[in-house]
């Protein structure tokens, strides 16, 4: 009894220091980000921040475009095939705007994100903390966090935006150009519909579920990069917990923005 | 050095900017369709009632939207306020003397609010300004002046409604009549009136309430009738069944009547022959019980010699068998083929009362 006890507790507390741990870290990399940002000069951490987007921007548009693309394509062209058979063809709109824009774009674009990028960040910082360079820039009077961390976070959280834009230029207007092969649309009557559908409040909250879920992958990512500590058998252990948690602070950071958009 | 290392800036460059043109293009397209940037005028009207309007709530004029409702609130005076804006593009049509009308149908369609146009061309009136509504008597007043154009219901179910209406509003007056109709009937049956119907009905009601009491009686009646009916028609059926035999033989030639009437008949010799015949015929009767009882003792003594009959028979079978076996014996050379063959003890088919006891 006593010493169910002692490992509940000692769970609690575990998880009580680790929490605050994050938090602690989160606050440190925000701190960090507004120095960053405040900066007058561009440092070597600009050129971090370059080859972020680059590497988690320019380089998953690939995938992006030919996921959002098959996804707005297949959502017209079923509805184009349905509703009218209910005489609500004009729901179309307001579907493809709820799941192109709203929904699944900026859930989907974390996902890929997560599994691209949120692996390789975690899985680049734990062999740092393994080949000791870690400790090489705290030698060098270089804080890991200024040079590492923040570029890192604005990279992939800027680049999450921007997919989460490029993901909604080609759902709604790129799957319209799919679409005139299977069931031909005119273009003015498609813009005047979506346009007069689409809502500010639509476009908020597709930016901001974006925005969260870009600072939720980096901050996650590098955490768990962060928490090895001297193996190499803990790398893989960590990127796996890494992405792990980021789907799940994800999902659960998507369903908060939805009930606070239906609020 | 790889290109898209080497021009990674210019690269992500393009990346964010076309972004960022997309988004801009969006918000800019969004904001003309949607009339973000639009001027929209003000104005305000009165209501008897909040049912059927709604914030946000479009104002059609012509099948067009014109406008639409952005706030609503109740008034000290217990109606209904509401602001609404005008677009700019149809604010010179809002004349002096303008109405709003609130069109509902129990269907939900065809339903709405609508905009009238005063109908002497005038400067438009001034934002914040009232347009009075047709649910108050400012508004009914104008239109009853004729100084507002109010078209037609366009709407097939509204017009629809409007032929209904009549046909309605009779119908429920020719129901109300036949429940009137229907009451004072029904009263007159009930017998709480004094009309000469209602006489001839409780005259009617008593008579029938006499009519039972005599059918009952009548019934009794019959019953006791009908039992003492079926007692004799049993009796005439026996008598006429006793008069057909007797029909049937007296009907005969050579029957009975000839026969007993008949002075040299058997009857009259049987009567008048000084008991001759009679003595006769009981000899012959006494002679035939003496052969009787003889025929008696002869069954007594078969009976009592049947056990012995019965075992001469047996032992004669017996003796019969045995010569067969003795036939059978010399027919097959007993010196060469073994003899008498053996032979199954039968059963006796008939036993003696010994073999009975003995069992």
């Amino acid at each position: 009894m006593r010493g169910t006890l002692e490992r509940i507790g000692g769970g609690v507390l575990r998880r009580g220091r680790d929490l605050f741990y994050a938090t602690g870290y989160f606050l440190e990399v925000l701190k960090e980000t507004g120095r960053f940002l405040r900066a007058r000069q561009v440092g070597y951490g600009y050129r971090v921040l370059i080859m972020q987007i680059l590497f988690t921007g320019v380089e998953a548009l690939g995938i992006i475009a030919v996921i959002s693309l098959s996804l707005g394509a297949v959502i017209i062209v079923q509805g184009l095939n349905l509703l009218p058979q209910f005489g609500q063809g004009r729901l179309i709109y307001g579907i493809l705007i709820a799941v192109i824009t709203r929904e699944l774009g900026p859930i989907l674009t974390a996902f890929i994100i997560i599994a691209r990028s949120g692996t390789a960040m975690s899985t680049e910082l734990g062999n740092l903390i393994i080949s000791h360079e870690i400790e090489a820039y705290i030698a060098f009077g270089i804080k890991p966090i200024s040079y590492l961390i923040v570029p890192r976070f604005l990279g992939v959280t800027i680049s999450l935006v921007l997919l989460n834009l490029y993901f909604n230029l080609f759902g709604l207007l790129g799957s319209f150009l799919v679409t005139q092969f299977v069931k031909p649309l005119p273009l003015g009557e498609y813009l005047y519909e979506l346009l007069s559908t689409l809502k500010a409040a639509d476009v908020i909250s597709s930016l901001v579920k974006s925005l969260a879920f870009g600072v939720i992958i980096s901050v996650t990512a590098t955490y768990y990069g962060f928490r090895v500590e001297q193996s190499s058998t803990e790398v893989p252990q960590m990127a796996i917990k890494a992405v792990g948690r980021s789907f799940i602070l994800c999902i659960l950071a998507n369903a908060v923005v939805t009930l606070v958009y239906y609020l | 050095m790889k290109f898209k290392i080497k021009y990674a800036s210019q690269i992500v460059g393009v990346f964010v900017i076309l972004a960022f043109l997309f988004l801009a293009v969006i918000l800019m397209l969004m904001g003309v369709n949607q009339r973000w940037f639009a001027k929209n005028y003000l104005f305000k009207s009165r209501f008897a009632s909040g049912t059927g309007l709604s914030v946000g709530m479009p104002i059609s004029f012509k099948g067009f939207d014109i406008g639409k409702i952005r706030a609503i609130t109740l008034a000290e005076d217990n109606t209904v306020e509401i602001d609404f804006t005008i677009q700019d593009t149809f604010y010179p049509k809002v004349y002096e003397n303008s109405l709003l009308q609130l069109r509902t149908n129990p269907l939900g369609l065809g339903g709405g609010l609508f905009f009238h146009q005063g109908k002497t061309p005038t400067p438009p009136l001034e934002e914040f300004s009232q347009i009075p509504s047709l649910d108050l008597p400012e508004g009914r007043e104008i239109a009853r002046k004729g100084l507002v154009n109010m078209p037609k219901d366009d709407d097939p179910v509204n017009r629809l409604i409007g032929a209904i209406e009549p046909i309605l509003t009779n119908a429920d007056l020719a129901l109300v009549s036949m429940e009137k109709l229907l009451a004072t009937v029904d009263s007159a049956l009930a017998g709480g009136s004094s009309t000469p119907l209602a006489a001839v009905v409780d005259g009617a009601a008593r008579s029938a309430g006499n009519l039972g009491t005599i059918t009952a009686q009548v019934a009794r009646n019959l019953e006791t009738t009908l039992g003492e009916t079926n007692a004799l028609l049993a009796n005439l059926g026996e008598i006429t069944a006793n008069l057909r035999e007797t029909t049937a033989a007296l009907r005969d030639p050579r029957g009975m009547v000839k026969t007993l009437l008949d002075p040299k008949g058997s009857l009259a010799t049987l009567l008048d022959d000084n008991d001759r015949l009679f003595l006769q015929l009981e000899g012959i009767l006494q002679g035939a019980a003496g052969g009787v009882g003889e025929l008696k003792d002869f069954a007594a003594f078969v009976n009592t010699t049947r056990p012995q009959l019965l075992g001469v028979l047996e032992e004669g079978r017996e003796a019969v068998r045995l010569s067969q076996d003795v036939l059978q014996g010399l027919r097959n050379n007993p010196l060469l083929r073994g003899g008498v063959p053996p032979r199954p003890p039968a059963p006796t088919i008939q036993t003696g009362y010994r073999d009975e006891a003995l069992r």
